[in-house]
């Protein structure tokens, strides 16, 4: 459902705003504002949520497969599908 | 070829050497990786690699470090698995309940029906549906959910009577296939 917010805007945000709607990327400023708006919503959900993540997943890892395998000993001294279940069960 | 859907204890098991299923594990991934099988893991599945390693970590109170990047380390290893499709069903459904409609993604709608046609915990329904979800995606059967959860396999023979696929264990798998 669309909702109508109010917000103040600079007046040389709103001139390089008119230049955009002069050069055709949008019709009026009520769909500049909303596009524009929800563009960067979009970008800053992806810097904040997404990348940092994205990036540790890209460093190189700290972990060779046997120290891994040693840290598996002290996680799962017993069955795994138990440990796993025991999460499920919450 | 077959094709199997991995629980997240499988994958996990491939790094605790102390469970007695840890050598049945080790075979599904060779067979995963030399192209035997045609394996899938999911999202979800990540996400609870990442909970259950977390949860361990606090329980055992492990002070190393680098710890702190051990739910990231096995996220890493498992997507790193040669030929493993980490798969999710993006598609939502647009219901009509009584007039009302709601946008629901595809596994958490078939989730509901295996809930009340199987009735086992969230996360096992879960598991189930995003079977069912791949293999309306992909087009093709899934031939099973390998899992070593008790409770799931005391329930394989009404999955497979409801929904058509084998539920096995890591070693079953490896002697039905002969893997």
């Amino acid at each position: 459902m669309d909702e109508t917010v109010t917000s103040r805007l600079k007046q040389k945000d709103l001139l390089l705003l008119d230049k955009l709607i002069e050069m055709g990327l949008f019709s009026n400023r009520s769909e500049a504002v909303r596009k524009i708006v929800s563009e960067r919503i979009n970008e800053l959900i992806e810097e904040q949520l997404i990348t940092p993540l994205q990036k540790e997943l890209n460093r190189k890892s700290q972990l060779a497969d046997e120290e891994l395998l040693v840290f598996g000993k002290k996680l799962f001294p017993s069955t795994v599908s138990e440990v796993v279940a025991e999460g499920r069960d919450r | 070829m077959k094709r199997i859907y991995l629980d997240t204890n499988i994958l996990l098991t491939l790094w605790a050497p102390l469970d007695p299923l840890f050598q049945s594990c080790l075979k599904i991934r060779k067979a995963i990786e030399e192209n035997e099988i045609n394996a899938f893991f999911s999202g979800l599945g990540l996400a609870e690699v990442a909970s259950v390693v977390e949860r361990q970590k606090r329980k055992f109170s492990i002070k190393d470090p680098r710890e702190s990047t051990l739910a990231i380390e096995f996220i890493k290893r498992i997507v790193l698995i040669k030929n493993l499709d980490v798969i999710d069903d993006f598609s939502v459904y647009k219901i009509d309940i009584l007039d009302n409609f709601i946008n629901i993604s595809s596994s958490h709608w078939l989730c509901i029906d295996v809930a009340k046609k199987i009735g086992l915990k969230t996360l096992d329904n879960l598991h189930i549906a995003n079977i069912l979800s791949i293999q309306n995606k992909t087009g093709k059967d899934v031939d099973y959910f390998v899992t070593n959860d008790k409770e799931i396999l005391l329930k394989a023979n009404l999955i497979k009577k409801r929904y058509d696929f084998s539920v096995v264990a890591s070693d079953n798998l490896i002697s039905i296939e002969g893997l």
